[in-house]
């Protein structure tokens, strides 16, 4: 692998001489522009696209879904307040509403 | 340093309730016309709203059958204001600090508002807890003026409801003292402008009776024109349309 790679230079910096395999893009890349992830090594390029991968679909699930979840319990939670307002401004005696039960 | 020695350099360095007040009045006069009408825009709204259900459902006879209803609507007008609010509050933080609101995503601002929504949800059983047990009524109103500003002003990115409530308790617990030192502030201008409100009604309306002989409701009986439910709430949601956009200055630059 060592005389595979002492051949070839590193894919960013052609300069350079690569230090190691991306498994991923296959590509040579410098000690600098190669990185460990798991165990195993990945070029920084990789290593994004694999998180974005990785975060997307839970991100854009939660994204739609958690909202609306929480504008509804509100909601709902609202309602039941202002209704149960209601109720005891309907149990309340008129005279109190009106102010002469002070009088 | 001793602990007691760094709070004491603290709190020399920290700036009074009044200071604060004083500071959030001088705040609402510089900052932009719009603001203020994005503030009214959400509680003129509700305060009607509220005056309309309060009276319907203590004195119509259909108030039953209106009630599912009409809880809806107040409960839809009541998120429509604290939304105005925020709008309101990302308003004064663009004046103190130009340039410092993040750029959010639409998306993002949806789920922030959305969070939002979810605490101040939660501020009847939240207040209530605070009246009933008195002592942690400041950290509440603290925590729950600072969930609006903190929903306008910050990006908490994806997750804005779990930030958003944590920060807002701890920005409440930031020296007691001065949180309420500024409630107590408040309770007493609220207090003077609801008496304000109060003796104008009177004294207009006496002045109409004594010069042109207008009478009114509070010329013919004071007591039940002052004590009846819909004057006693409408005065004091005059007096919260008053008050509150100070109250957001003083949170804001606390």
């Amino acid at each position: 692998m060592a005389s595979v790679l002492g051949d070839t230079s590193c894919s960013i910096h052609p300069d350079r001489q690569g230090s190691a395999r991306c498994p991923i893009c296959r590509q040579s890349y410098c000690a600098e522009c190669i990185t460990e992830h798991e165990g195993k090594l990945t070029c920084a390029s990789c290593l994004c696209t694999m998180h974005e991968t990785e975060a997307k679909p839970k991100a854009r699930r939660s994204f739609v879904i958690a909202p609306f979840i929480q504008i509804v319990i509100a909601l709902a939670l609202c309602w039941v307040a202002y209704y149960l307002f209601a109720q005891t401004l309907a149990d309340v005696p008129d005279d109190f509403h009106d102010g002469t039960i002070w009088e | 340093m001793s602990i007691a020695t760094r709070r004491r350099r603290r709190r020399k360095s920290e700036r009074s309730a009044l200071q604060i007040v004083e500071e959030g009045f001088h705040l609402l006069r510089t900052i932009d016309v719009s603001y203020y009408v994005w503030f009214y825009l959400g509680a003129v709204p509700f305060a009607v709203g509220l005056l309309f259900f309060t009276a319907d459902q203590s004195r119509s006879s259909l108030a039953e059958q209106s009630a599912p209803g009409a809880a809806m609507l107040m409960a839809l007008l009541y998120f429509w204001m604290r939304f105005c609010q925020a709008r309101f509050c990302g308003g004064l933080w663009e004046t103190i600090s130009p340039g410092h609101l993040p750029d959010r995503s639409a998306i993002e601002k949806f789920r922030s508002v959305a969070a939002l929504f979810f605490l101040q949800a939660l501020w009847l059983p939240m207040v209530a807890v605070g009246l009933f047990f008195a002592l942690p009524l400041g950290w509440i109103v603290a925590a729950l003026q600072n969930f609006t500003i903190l929903a306008a002003t910050q990006n908490y990115g994806g997750r804005p409801l779990r930030n958003i409530f944590s920060d807002g308790l701890k920005h409440s617990h930031y020296d007691w003292a001065q949180n309420h030192g500024i409630l107590v502030v408040m309770v007493i201008v609220v207090l003077f402008t609801w008496l304000n409100l109060v003796a104008a009604c009177l004294v207009i309306t006496t002045f109409g009776k004594s010069f042109f002989g207008v009478e009114s409701v509070f010329t013919i009986s004071p007591t039940a024109a002052i004590m009846n439910t819909t004057f006693l709430l409408g005065s004091l949601l005059l007096t919260w349309m008053v008050i509150s956009p100070m109250m957001k200055a003083a949170y804001n630059l606390r």
